[in-house]
């Protein structure tokens, strides 16, 4: 069973002579435990397919399944539960809620999730080295520090598929290739499924597949 | 709540600002309500306490207490029992004394056997003529003191004093009768009354010469009662909307500033209804912290203000007046709902 099928999937923007298509007809399947890069230039619309495997937006048309059910015709608040449960992310800018200390940003996970996390917030912010900013605001952490404790976060509760939109953009080479190097190692421990849009190279070295993506086309 | 009372804390100044407006808001309403009170009451309160239901006067008098004349000769009969109807005399007065200023008030003939007897602070009713009450409204009198009444050289002995017996803001001053009669008319005789005031099971027929009010239509028609009423109701009114519109636009310029926020947390599955409540119990917080200190506020103001200053509180209209007020600054919050439920998951990317 793949984790993640795309049918002939379609995005487009616009109505009329001012329609364009982002995405035409990717079809793509994922498997559990790998670590997937995506990239191509600017435009090609990577994030764009991100966004609706995440389902933070519906297609235009095709099919899109999780774990062999269609979650493509699913309504917002079906989708809302869907990301709040089985998906990750992790965003360029941060995906941290400015106002909550690193260590209440898993308290608010908590409050809403009804089960335990079979993974404590202490282990996973101690594996990734920021369990001492523990009570810190986002604010006063420095860009590294900040994007590892949105990886934390985004693997809080683990979830089957986790999805990164560049998230080493705001990171030197150092930092990037360590917040790499990190994610991979997730997917190999843990059984997580990683897709990351990327325009680094380097970084793409540490994925499973990669694939690029030109015109609204996967190649 | 989880989310309300972090976001608070973690921006102190900006919501202490709003709940330093709502305070502000509240405040005034308190004290203008304070003001608006107290002034009614003080045209009123002499005939609060008779309790009764109605009052007969002249039909010519436009419904105005002050400007009825009845000849008690030619009164229909009234039926029910003698201690639930009265005779009421009254007119402008002003009262001086030697050493005293002159100060106005509002002079009550009545009969102190009657129900229409004030409620005493100190002292005794009259027993003898020219014996009289007067209200501690009146600076610097005392039992035992000789006043003069409208300029007449005939001095009266203060035997008794009321406290907050007042009619169309003037301290009462409470006469027998016939001792009015005669400072009025002349004579001893008792030939003139300015109403009737019936309570129970009194009944009377009016004719044509007479009218019935009731005792809200009689203090309604106080002069400048009316009015004063409804220009003190329309400004409370007004701030209790202007509260709505300014917690609303707060809120939704915060809402507006959050945007990429709440996207971060509606691309993480938080609902759109979690974020709602959020605001809700944000708008709910404000308000009862605003109120309070509004509150409170007021309370001290009570301490302070002179006496001269007509201002009483009444739990019961403070009360409606804070529930209003919470009401009214969750629906400014209601403003920004279908703004947070706009705001697309997708916002977090920043464009895909």
């Amino acid at each position: 069973m793949a984790l993640m099928r795309l049918e002939k999937i379609v995005k487009k923007f616009g109505a009329g002579d001012q329609q364009t298509t982002a995405l035409d007809q990717i079809d793509l399947t994922i498997e559990k435990g790998q670590f997937i890069g995506l990239t191509g230039p600017s435009g090609s619309g990577k994030t764009t397919l991100l966004t609706i495997m995440g389902s933070l937006q519906g297609p235009t048309s095709g099919k899109l399944f999780f774990k062999d059910q269609e979650i493509s015709q699913l309504s917002e608040k079906q989708r809302s539960a869907l990301r709040f449960n089985d998906f990750g992310f992790i965003l360029q800018s941060s995906n941290l809620v400015p106002f909550l200390t690193v260590e209440e940003q898993f308290e608010l996970v908590d409050r809403l999730r009804e089960k335990q996390a079979p993974q404590s917030a202490e282990q996973l912010l101690t594996n990734l080295g920021v369990w001492d900013q523990r009570r810190q605001y986002p604010t006063s952490l420095s860009g590294g520090q900040r994007q590892r404790v949105a990886i934390a976060r985004a693997l809080y509760g683990q979830p089957d598929l986790i999805f990164a939109d560049e998230p080493t953009a705001s990171l030197d080479s150092k930092r990037a290739l360590q917040v790499a190097e990190q994610l991979a190692k997730i997917t190999k421990e843990t059984g997580q499924t990683i897709v990351m849009v990327s325009h680094d190279e380097r970084v793409l070295d540490y994925t499973d597949h990669q694939y690029v993506m030109r015109d609204g086309k996967l190649t | 709540m989880y989310l309300a009372i972090k976001e608070i804390k973690h921006a102190k100044l900006r919501y202490s600002l709003i709940i330093f407006t709502i305070f502000l808001i509240a405040y005034l309403i308190y004290f203008l309500t304070g003001l608006a009170y107290g002034l009614a009451n003080n045209n009123r309160s002499a005939i609060d306490q008779w309790h009764a239901k109605e009052v007969v006067i002249s039909q010519y008098a436009n419904k105005n207490l002050a400007a009825s004349e009845l000849d008690v000769d030619q009164l229909p009969s009234i039926k029910g029992a003698q201690k639930n109807h009265a005779q009421l005399a009254q007119m402008m007065g002003v009262v001086s004394s030697s050493g005293l200023s002159k100060q106005n008030t509002s002079v009550f003939g009545i009969d102190f056997d009657a129900f229409l007897k004030p409620k005493l602070q100190k002292g005794r009713y009259p027993k003898k003529a020219n014996e009289i009450v007067v209200d501690d409204g009146l600076q610097g009198i005392a039992l035992n003191q000789q006043i003069k009444l409208n300029g007449r050289q005939q001095k009266y002995k203060i035997v008794g004093i009321t406290t907050n017996h007042r009619y169309n803001t003037q301290p009462v001053t409470y006469l027998r009768l016939t001792d009015f009669s005669r400072m009025r008319y002349g004579t001893d005789q008792i030939t003139h009354i300015n109403a009737l005031v019936l309570k129970g099971n009194a009944r009377i027929k009016t004719t044509d010469q007479l009218t019935k009010l009731t005792i809200p239509e009689l203090i309604d028609k106080i002069p400048g009662y009316g009015p004063q009423v409804k220009t003190f109701g329309l400004m409370i009114g007004a701030l209790l909307v202007i509260v709505a519109f300014i917690v609303g636009i707060f809120m939704y310029i915060i809402t507006i500033e959050k945007t990429a926020v709440y996207g971060v947390m509606r691309a993480q599955g938080i609902s759109g209804g979690q974020l709602v409540g959020s605001l809700m119990w944000q708008s709910v917080f404000l308000g009862v912290i605003g109120i309070g200190l509004g509150l409170l506020c007021n309370a001290l103001t009570t301490l302070v203000l002179p006496a001269a200053v007509p201002y009483t509180n009444n739990p019961l209209l403070i009360g409606a007046f804070s529930a209003v007020l919470l009401v009214m600054t969750v629906i400014g919050a209601l403003f920004s709902i279908w703004r947070i439920l706009k705001i697309d998951p997708l916002d977090a990317i920043g464009g895909a």
